[in-house]
């Protein structure tokens, strides 16, 4: 088989793809703006500002808008999360693979991308995803601390995610992602706008199933340095003075 | 011919003078048939899935003042239960009770009531209580399986083969683990608020040793007085170690651990502690049968007064001629006894029958959610106490024999001249 036809070295790729999202050598800041949708209860917004540092695995995210969550801060190191409720000033733990502020994004889908180093590759695939010639790698977690046991990802060309379907461990389909563009900062790149389908929430309306999206938009991506301060508790209650 | 021979004879050629009079009796024993099946129905189901629930038909827990040992000696319980009942069904569970108790799917959750740490292996035997409707009860040793609620599983949108987390707080800290989903049981009641996991899983969760355990159940064979029992374990277990008296009751329950005592205790408390609610419905449900089968029989002594008045009038002529061709006084008074003995066995088969037929039908019939603690499958179940309907038999016998008795010395004093005259 002549070599230009040959498949890639999707380990390498599955590599390549985390580290295209991920900001090991500088810090991430953005704003974040949620808008989640629930068939026949409208759309609920949620402004937030989030602060990544990806080489300690540490992000903060503090609620700016609706002003009844407002001072709400997500804090996550290593493995451990809390949630700062400002109005009862106490923390309380939770959980990375939690709805982040009852919407369909998981508080994991704010941290470094590491399908390499959390999943092993079942099989791939190559497939036209609209306009996106992919590759599509079915893969299997190798630890519990991710949110799916399984999952599915489409990979385009330059190595972004395009689509991703999340499973159960019973092979239940229960959430699409969908990325259908990127901005780049610096050599990263950062989604513009990101849509979840939850697949197993909805609500019939009018006769016909509709499940309930998610969309993430993000602005203002930013690599400067960030204070060590910033993913404290203390940082959090200070911030609620 | 025997006399009861003579009797069903007499009965049968008289059938249309009887028939309303055994319609009523069998009507009566229908319904008698068909409340006490229902009722006794309820009762076991609501028994099992308590026992179930609530860690045996008896439960023995440790409780402690100034000291942290509330290590339960599983041995020793083990020794006392043996000493005071013989070989018995014990098995060791430990509880999580804590209010935090949560399961986690797919970003959504869900607190649970307790969290029920079992051997699978030792308590294979309570999967009929549980009323699996997905999955199965898992096997022995199987660490990541959790069993929950069917009202569980929907919020929280899961199936059997997904994986939960489960988060709960143990002496240091909260703590998370992941279980698998073996099965889902179908409970909307009191009894469906609970996930049940791997004893030793949950231990470790929890961050106490494997071993450790908050309950000792003990399981009782039908029939057996679950207080009776309670108090053998309670004075053999005295022997080993300190412990209360016997709660019988929920208000007994939450007394005994008041009052001035120091170290550790152990509690033995019987099923019917934890169920005296639900009981007092049940009771209520029983007392109102029994009004009806008093009212039934009234209503059945009364019919069999007046019928027999009135065949003793009709018959004066036969009784006069058995009297003058040599029968007795009391053979002649046996004859109405014996009339009235088979028209009561009669009837009351048919009612029985007929009650069992009703019971069938009605234990294929679904029935709503809402009557989850006392369904099986979706299903009311039904049972009949044979020495119950023994009772019930024996007593409407006693009162139909009672009934016949009055008229039946009224003929047996009629003689063969006032026969002949009545006759005229």
């Amino acid at each position: 088989m002549p070599l230009a036809f040959a498949d890639p070295d999707f380990p390498a790729m599955l590599k390549t793809v985390d580290s295209l999202v991920s900001f090991l050598d500088t810090d991430f800041s953005a704003e974040y703006k949620i808008e989640q949708s629930k068939p026949g209860e409208g759309t609920s917004v949620t402004d937030a500002v989030m602060f990544r540092r990806d080489k300690d695995e540490k992000y903060l995210i503090l609620i700016l808008d609706p002003a009844s969550d407002k001072g709400k801060g997500y804090l996550k190191i290593g493995l451990s999360m809390w949630l700062y409720d400002p109005v009862a000033r106490k923390f309380d733990f939770t959980s990375s693979k939690e709805r982040f502020q009852n919407s369909n994004a998981r508080n994991s889908d704010f941290t470094k991308s590491s399908f390499a180093t959390d999943y092993d590759i079942v099989s791939t695939a190559h497939e036209q995803l609209g306009k996106f010639p992919c590759w599509v790698f079915d893969l299997k977690a190798n630890n519990d601390d991710v949110s799916f046991p399984r999952t599915k990802i489409w990979v385009s060309e330059d190595n972004l995610v395009r689509k991703v379907e999340d499973y159960s461990l019973s092979g239940q389909l229960m959430r699409t992602r969908a990325v259908p563009s990127y901005q780049k900062v610096g050599s990263r790149y950062v989604p513009v706008m990101m849509l979840i389908v939850d697949n197993l929430r909805g609500k019939s309306v009018g006769g016909k199933f509709q499940n309930e999206t998610t969309r993430i938009t993000i602005t203002k991506p930013s690599l400067s340095a960030l204070p060590d301060s910033l993913f404290t508790q203390a940082y959090l209650e200070k911030v609620n003075q | 011919m025997t006399l009861f021979t003579f009797s069903l004879k007499s009965l049968a050629g008289r059938r249309r003078r009887f028939f309303f009079l055994g319609l009523a009796v069998s009507f009566g024993f229908f319904v008698m048939t068909v409340s006490t099946g229902l009722t006794e129905g309820l009762l076991k189901t609501v028994r099992e899935k308590g026992a179930f629930y609530f860690s045996g038909n008896v439960n023995i827990t440790c409780i402690s003042r100034n000291t942290n040992d509330t290590t339960m000696d599983a041995q020793l319980l083990r020794d006392a239960v043996r000493e005071a009942l013989g070989p018995a069904s014990v098995f060791l569970r430990s509880i999580y009770y804590g209010i935090d108790a949560q399961l986690f799917f797919g970003g959504a959750t869900v607190r649970q009531r307790r969290v029920i740490g079992i051997d699978w292996s030792d308590e294979k035997s309570g999967e009929g209580a549980l009323n699996i409707v997905s999955g199965a009860f898992p096997e022995g040793g199987d660490r990541r399986a959790v069993l929950i609620s069917e009202t569980a599983a929907k919020r929280l949108g899961v199936r059997v083969g997904d994986e939960l987390m489960l988060l709960v707080t143990g002496p240091h800290g909260r703590n998370t683990a992941n279980f698998v989903l073996r099965g889902i049981f179908k409970d909307s009641s009191i009894f469906g608020y609970a996930a049940y996991v791997s004893r030793t899983a949950l231990n470790d969760t929890l961050s106490l040793p494997s071993d450790y355990a908050t309950d000792f159940g003990v399981t009782l064979g039908g029939g057996r007085n679950n207080d009776a029992e309670a108090e053998k374990i309670r004075a053999a277990l005295a022997k080993r170690a300190r412990v209360f008296s016997v709660a019988h009751t929920r208000a007994e329950l939450s007394d005994l651990s008041g009052g001035s005592w120091q170290g550790k205790r152990y509690m033995v408390c019987t099923l019917d502690a934890h169920l005296s609610d639900i009981k007092q419905v049940l009771d209520a449900i029983t007392s109102i049968c029994y009004a009806l089968l008093a009212a039934f029989l009234a209503v059945v002594l009364i019919g069999i007064v007046s019928t027999y008045r009135v065949v003793v009038y009709q018959r004066s002529a036969e009784i006069g001629m058995m009297r003058a061709i040599g029968m007795s006084k009391a053979r002649a008074m046996a004859v109405f006894i014996e009339e009235a003995g088979a028209l009561t066995a009669v009837s009351a088969f048919v009612g029985l029958i007929a009650g069992e037929i009703v019971l069938f039908a009605i234990s294929l019939l679904d029935f709503p959610p809402s009557l989850d603690m006392f369904l099986k499958r979706g299903h009311l179940a039904w049972a009949i106490d044979p020495g119950v309907m023994l009772g019930i038999f024996a007593i409407v016998c006693a009162s139909t024999l009672l009934a016949a008795w009055i008229p039946a010395r009224k003929a047996a004093g009629i003689t063969p001249m006032d026969a002949m005259r009545a006759e005229d």
